[in-house]
């Protein structure tokens, strides 16, 4: 039992708690290199995706506001509602994309 | 003077003509880039794995990568339950993938009257990631409503809401889930767009500063500089946005499968 490369048969939850420990050091090792190399890259689309996810949800709410409007022949509170909603659904937009990349990063860390 | 025009690069033309029942479905340059995208994607694929070969060749491993890669995403943000949509997400993500970096090399032939070898960039018609993108929340509604039923509303219904809250919460999420097809093609379609316009109009001034005579040519060198730093990033927009298009998908699919978040 003396040998290292020997797997201690008799107590074999040891044995993978060691290699557990090993496995785990080196992946986390491997993560921390991956993490050097997509750090720039990552940012330019995160900044992108901030920017449309916002823009969009204000036109979205501001279009679907002014449909309602020509149906109703209510032109101007039906805009106004609609853009306020979508500026909430742009900034809820936002707020649920930041959390998903912030998840997802520490779920690599 | 050769033509400068940056926005003459996107103009479809007419390659074949097609009408059926009154509408014009010409087969257009447009197309002929798709065709080649899927083609090209395909035979590809053919090639790397027909081997099958247990240690994987150069061709091989780029086949694995990918499908790891893809596979990966899907896992990390759908689950093991996403990977029932994994062909759909790798289909998407290489068609687009490959549809961007034909878009990056300027010359093709293609035989049309009076435009000869041409290059093109389907991703930067909006109609085209419109399309692509109605087709995921499509799947994403009809799978929701499939799987979960009126389950699926709770999307709307977020838990933990004061319930007259309801009143300005509901809208607001019901707008939220309208924007994302937009969101998702203006972003992939402004990306190419800019970028390729930018790619044009930086290549035009070394046409232009040539054509202006004496020492002129010699400060061509600095947008010629710029030109080869542009296409070094549009390169790297090309992949990026195939891939946010693609991690994007499984994250709404992952909603169609776990409507309540």
């Amino acid at each position: 039992m003396s040998n290292r490369d020997e797997p201690d048969r008799s107590n074999p939850d040891d044995h993978l708690a060691d290699f557990e420990q090993r496995l785990s050091a080196k992946l986390e090792k491997r993560r921390a290199e991956d993490r050097k190399y997509d750090g720039p890259k990552q940012s330019w689309a995160i900044g992108m995706r901030y920017g449309t996810e916002f823009m969009v949800g204000v036109l979205v709410g501001a279009l679907i506001g002014f449909l309602i409007d020509s149906f109703f022949n209510t032109l101007p509170f039906g805009l106004l509602i609609g853009t306020f909603l979508g500026f909430g659904a742009g900034t809820m937009n936002v707020v649920r994309a930041a959390k998903e990349l912030s998840e997802r990063a520490s779920r690599d860390n | 003077m050769a033509d400068t025009n940056p926005i003459k690069q996107f103009e479809i033309h007419e390659v074949a003509a097609l009408e059926i029942a009154g509408f014009d479905l010409a087969f257009t340059n447009s197309a002929f880039f798709m065709v080649l995208a899927t083609v090209s994607v395909t035979l590809l694929m053919a090639l790397a794995t027909n081997k099958r070969a247990l240690v994987p060749g150069r061709g091989q491993s780029i086949a694995e990568i990918l499908y790891g890669f893809v596979a990966d995403m899907v896992r990390s943000s759908a689950g093991n339950e996403g990977l029932r949509f994994f062909p759909f997400v790798f289909t998407l993500f290489i068609f687009i993938l490959a549809g961007n970096m034909l878009g990056m090399f300027p010359y093709f032939p293609l035989g049309i009257e009076g435009i000869g070898w041409h290059g093109f960039t389907f991703t930067s018609h909006i109609i085209v990631t419109l399309t692509l993108s109605m087709m995921v929340m499509g799947i994403v509604v009809i799978f929701g409503v499939y799987k979960n039923g009126f389950k699926f509303l709770k999307l709307f219904v977020p838990a933990g809401v004061p319930p007259v809250l309801y009143i300005i919460v509901t809208p607001i999420e019901i707008i939220s889930f309208l924007s994302r097809p937009i969101s998702l093609s203006v972003r992939l379609f402004a990306n190419m767009l800019a970028g390729h316009i930018l790619l044009k109009v930086f290549a035009g001034f070394i046409v232009m500063l040539a054509g202006a005579g004496a020492a002129w040519g010699i400060i061509g060198v600095l947008p010629f500089a710029m030109v080869i730093g542009l296409t070094a990033l549009e390169f790297l927009v090309a992949f990026l946005q195939a891939y946010v298009f693609a991690i994007l998908t499984c994250i709404y699919l992952n909603d169609a499968l776990h409507p309540a978040h």
